[in-house]
């Protein structure tokens, strides 16, 4: 019984920390204790760490869909629904879960081991040590980072899959170039780009909460390190993937 | 002043500090000894409020640490110095950036005086001329140096040093016993080190506590413990 009751517990107790943890760094946020040379530091760092990996993912998305769109779509004579295809994938459902995913391996796990690596020196001590809160000075400006990146990565990440798209729909299936532009801005509606967005503020907090969480709390020297930074890549995926299904069902049954 | 009152703490039922009992009058250095593992470093963080204790209270110039939320804790620290074993530095700013961040941190001084202070301090801790160091490229004597001038860039009333002289060769633990000897001096404040290394601890202290299974067993001064009857003591300090 001890081998399913301990772990349920430690389970629960992890989990109210990982709680109390966002509480505070809101509570930081929220109340304006916010380093703006800080966020700006991370911002750039963060955006410019991932934009090259999302852009050459995007585009090869975006150049795929169209191949598999044109291939399958000339069979019923409907090669002109390319546009629509493309845009609608990636801005619904693509574009937010692929960025977040790779967002959360990359820079995800860079705070993690940022924030882990000061853990186990003492460096986060330290901080308390010289009268700073370090929840204010290393890890809101993270986590605030974090939530304003992504979903600028989100929209730059539609755009380039969009433009190989058009590449595909232009070059190989031949659709005149200001048709394919028409149908692409025509089939994208308010409620298209709002449940992609809506979805990525959602994951930006989820991964910046998993990953400073991770980082802020771990122990066991460098192998800590390697252990908690795998778990918030880890964590994160498995919440992004999980949430993406339950939102999506949501945004459908109160939008569509 | 600091007063350490009935302090009690264990770690998954093992008990480290066993109602401790001290008094250090301001001014005054004071050299906590003991075996590796004996709870000295757990007592300078809680002396210094990093972790709570499970009973007893610290107090420090009159002011119960134990009991201050953390943002006071916070306020209070900016008069306490903390000299981490490895010295602590953020990997991530260079050695005037760490000596400056408390200045930048607690005070509105210019940044000519920031530069000011900060290059004086390096002189004091003798290091002049590696301000634009990263701590990567820093020997482990001079990370200490440069922990320890951050530790009293703002002229602490309080100096708390866990193992000073840990890892050091014979010569730069005496530099760095005799920096922390003279500096406490200069600026006054009650000074609380943690050692295993008996020689040094003599050199800086001007009382010694031999802590021993979560209990001191001796407070004194040198001659104090040379005198003492304790089988214990007289092994620990021959």
């Amino acid at each position: 019984m001890n081998v399913i009751i301990k772990p349920c517990i430690n389970f629960i107790f992890s989990l109210g920390r990982a709680f109390c943890f966002l509480g505070e760094v809101l509570w930081c946020i929220i109340s304006g204790r916010i380093r703006f040379g800080e966020l700006l530091k991370q911002i750039y760092e963060q955006g410019l760490q991932s934009v090259v990996i999302i852009a050459l993912t995007s585009l090869a998305s975006g150049i795929v869909l169209a191949l598999q769109g044109y291939v399958m779509m000339v069979r019923f004579g409907a090669k002109e629904y390319i546009a629509q295809l493309v845009a609608l994938s990636l801005v619904r459902e693509l574009s937010p879960v692929f960025t977040a995913l790779i967002f959360s391996g990359k820079a995800g796990a860079r705070i993690a081991a940022e924030l882990g690596t000061m853990n186990v020196n003492d460096q986060m001590l330290a901080t308390r040590t010289l009268g700073v809160d370090p929840i204010e000075f290393l890890v809101a400006p993270r986590m605030l980072a974090c939530i304003l990146v992504l979903p600028l990565l989100t929209v730059f990440s539609e755009i380039v899959g969009i433009a190989g798209g058009y590449y595909i729909g232009v070059h190989e299936a031949n659709i005149p170039s200001s048709f394919y532009i028409n149908q692409t801005l025509k089939s994208i509606r308010f409620v298209d780009f709002f449940s992609g967005f809506a979805k990525i503020i959602f994951f930006s907090g989820i991964v910046g909460w998993v990953c400073c969480y991770q980082g802020y709390s771990t122990k066991g020297g460098s192998l800590g390190v390697g252990k908690y930074t795998t778990n918030a890549v880890a964590y994160s995926y498995i919440l992004v993937i999980v949430f993406n299904t339950i939102l999506t069902k949501v945004i459908l049954t109160l939008w569509e | 002043m600091i007063n350490v009152e009935n302090i009690k703490k264990s770690f998954s039922g093992q008990v480290i500090l066993d109602e401790i009992n001290l008094k250090i009058p301001s001014g005054e250095i004071l050299a906590i000894l003991g075996e590796s593992g004996t709870g000295k470093s757990v007592l300078l963080k809680t002396i210094m409020g990093l972790l709570k204790p499970d009973g007893g209270k610290v107090e420090i110039d009159g002011v119960n640490m134990t009991k201050l939320p953390e943002r006071k804790k916070l306020d209070l620290r900016k008069k306490i110095g903390y000299l981490f074993q490895e010295g602590a530095l953020y990997d991530f700013m260079n050695v005037f950036e760490n000596i400056a961040f408390p200045l930048k941190e607690h005070t509105k001084l210019s940044r000519g005086d920031i530069k000011e202070k900060v290059l004086n301090v390096l002189k004091v801790v003798d290091l002049e001329g590696v301000e634009a160091k990263y701590p990567t490229e820093l020997s482990g004597g001079m990370k200490k140096r440069v922990g320890l001038a951050r530790s009293i860039i703002l002229d602490c009333k309080v100096l708390l040093c866990d193992e000073p002289t840990s890892g050091l060769d014979p010569i730069r633990s005496r530099d760095i016993s005799d920096l922390i000897r003279d500096v406490s001096k200069k600026i006054n404040c009650t000074t609380v080190i943690t050692s295993h290394d008996i020689e040094n601890a003599f050199r800086v202290s001007d009382r010694l506590a031999l802590l021993r299974e979560g209990k001191f067993v001796a407070i004194g001064t040198q001659q104090d413990l040379e005198s003492s009857e304790d089988l214990f003591v007289k092994d620990f300090i021959r």
